[in-house]
């Protein structure tokens, strides 16, 4: 198995710099819903040029990249071993890029490990699967949000929730409420039903890996999401709590089954700035959040002059070197046999020919990026700085991000 | 239309501010957050005393990059919860005659009442703003406590230019947060005795 660490750092940048597009669309309908030139009407649209911003920047969208929660299905094919090994590979890799901010803190001694990587730092989960291929998903949730998420035990005397669907529901518009704009709103409320503690709220979690505009398969469920998504908005809590029509962007509930004596109810609470990824390998094909991943060919788009330039710069280059090697050759060989001379001349005019082809290719190149060519110098320097930018979705909805 | 404020700026400039307010912040300010506050309280750093004097102090933890000419850049720059530091940020206010403190989700009382005493608004940024408000951040002049405190918790002094925000808690014992606190709650209280009004499991199934 090849090494996946390249592409979960590419996964980690998509992540860490964009949103997912459903999400994206909802803080368009929110803007549309607040009234032009109010405060809350001006938030949601600088959300939304923050992101344009971090994409064409390949910077995070926000600066706390926040816990990297990996969950990853493996294949026979793959081991989880050298899986882990890349995944806090590339950790360290956007780390330094600054794809990620450090983030792992010891909680002791409260020194920053300055790589992202501690104890349990990055978080991943690891589930073997019988069809080959190779799944990551990510999710980095900020601390802010994670901060406000909360955990009730039913009866909840307090807000006259029982054990029963009304009591979860009282739970959820508390948790919103007493939220208010600190976990960066409008949220999306991840809600996990039973279990036990740890796994109450890592449902709440798995929640937030679902689309928004998906619906949940259990109708009791997904009636209860409606509802709540609705309803929630009449908090008028607004985006960062300025007051307004939006506050929260989606309800996700899972249930699973719990025992007798216990019945939690976790809710975790997502920032607007909702990032998550997902990294698929089928065969020999590798798609990014649903599109495909062309790993060839890297960079052409972004800086299609300097990497032109670039070759152009090689083909005149090694050619001349191999021609110096095969006379250099040719010479030690004339003195060693005839045989071998002719072969080692032959070799030679071969690679002058090259040469010369290669040159004139370099001429041609060299011509066509004459007019870019200062810009391409730019652009290599940046590119040295900074890396390829992740194209808007607006300006270019099917250019792939590349490797 | 936001107002334009001018770091360093005067109490009684900032005691014309209200809640409500949309500004725009021009000047040079100073980043700060949980182990900065920890450490303010318990010495006094004339150093920072230097760089927060009449300005503002921005709870933000950045990401940072430094260019090969040794120069510091702001990658992403948003703003960190603010509630964290309110056992600290009255004594800092105080201490440190800051004239606004810039953050997110709002804080308690005690700094409500040193915002009214001493003069200071607190002003909230757009959470998850980072790379629109790193733009703003046109220069790194220093900073202070990197090695002891690392990156996010050092003490940056910047430059910024249009940095927008919204005054949430003014200097008159104005706070947004509590009045839409107490509004929500309302709503909320309602919501809850509306009860469920999705069909129940077995019936859905059927």
């Amino acid at each position: 198995m090849a090494s996946v660490r390249p592409l979960v750092l590419e996964l980690i940048r998509h992540t860490s710099c964009g949103l997912p597009e459903d999400v994206l669309d909802a803080l368009a309908r929110a803007r549309d819903r607040e009234e032009p030139g109010s405060r809350a009407y001006s938030t949601f649209e600088r959300m939304i040029q923050n992101v344009e911003a971090a994409r064409e920047a390949s910077a995070p969208i926000c600066q706390d990249t926040g816990t990297l929660i990996f969950y990853v299905d493996y294949g026979p094919d793959y081991s989880p071993h050298q899986l882990e090994r890349d995944i806090v590979g590339a950790v360290r890799d956007a780390t330094k890029k600054a794809y990620l901010r450090p983030n792992a803190v010891d909680a002791i001694t409260g020194s920053n490990s300055g790589d992202n990587v501690g104890v349990g730092s990055p978080y991943i989960h690891f589930h073997p699967r019988r069809t080959k291929g190779l799944r990551i998903r990510l999710m980095m949730k900020g601390g802010g949000c994670e901060n406000v998420g909360a955990q009730y035990s039913l009866p909840d005397s307090s807000l006259g929730a029982g054990r029963d669907l009304d009591g979860v529901r009282r739970c959820i518009i508390d948790a919103v409420q007493k939220a208010q704009g600190y976990g960066c709103a409008p949220g999306t409320i991840g809600v996990g039903i039973g279990g036990d503690r740890v796994t109450s709220y890592m449902e709440s979690k798995e929640q937030l890996f679902r689309r928004l505009d998906d619906r949940n398969p259990d109708p009791t469920l997904a009636a209860l999401e409606e509802e709540l998504t609705e309803s929630l908005q009449k908090l008028g809590i607004g985006p960062m709590g300025f007051g307004g029509k939006t506050t929260v962007l989606g309800v996700k509930i899972g249930a699973r089954h719990r025992v007798p004596a216990s019945f939690f109810v976790s809710v975790s609470y997502m920032c607007w700035a909702y990032r998550r990824g997902e990294l698929e390998i089928k065969g020999d094909k590798v798609y990014l959040s649903g599109r495909r991943m062309i790993p060839a060919e890297p960079r052409r788009r972004t800086a299609a002059g300097a990497t032109a330039a670039r070759t152009a710069r090689k083909a005149a280059a090694t050619p001349r070197k191999k021609t110096a090697k095969a006379s250099g050759a040719a010479k030690k060989a004339k003195a060693a046999g005839a045989k071998t001379a002719k072969k080692a001349a032959a070799k030679s005019t071969k690679t002058t020919s090259a040469a010369k082809t290669a040159k004139k290719a370099a001429a041609r190149s060299a011509k066509e990026t004459a007019a870019a060519k200062t810009s391409a110098k730019r652009s290599a320097a940046r590119a040295r700085l900074k890396p390829a930018p992740i194209p808007s979705r607006r300006a270019s909805a099917h250019k792939l991000p590349v490797l | 239309m936001p107002k334009k404020i001018e770091l360093p700026i005067t109490e009684s400039a900032i005691r014309e501010l209200r809640i409500g307010d949309e500004v725009e912040i021009s000047g040079q300010m100073v980043t700060g957050r949980d182990a900065a506050h920890k450490h303010l309280v318990k010495t006094f750093d004339e150093t920072f005393h230097r760089l927060a004097k009449d300005r503002f102090l921005y709870h933000c933890g950045p990401v940072v990059q430094r260019g090969a000419d040794g120069e510091w850049r702001f990658v992403a720059a948003g703003p960190t919860t603010s509630i964290r530091e309110e056992p600290y940020e009255a004594e800092v206010i105080e201490r440190y005659g800051i004239r606004g403190v810039i953050g997110k989700g709002g804080m308690g009382k005690r700094t409500l009442d040193a915002l009214q005493k001493f003069g200071c608004v607190y002003l909230h940024a757009i959470g998850g703003l980072a790379v629109v408000l790193a733009q703003c951040v046109v220069k790194v002049h220093g900073v202070h406590m990197l090695e002891e405190l690392g990156v996010p918790e050092a003490m940056w002094s910047i430059e910024v230019k249009d940095f927008p925000a919204v005054v949430t808690m003014d200097a008159h014992g104005g706070s947004l947060h509590e009045t839409i606190f107490a509004s929500s709650r309302e709503a909320a209280l309602r919501l809850m005795e509306q009860g469920v009004s999705a069909p129940p499991r077995s019936a859905a199934s059927k």
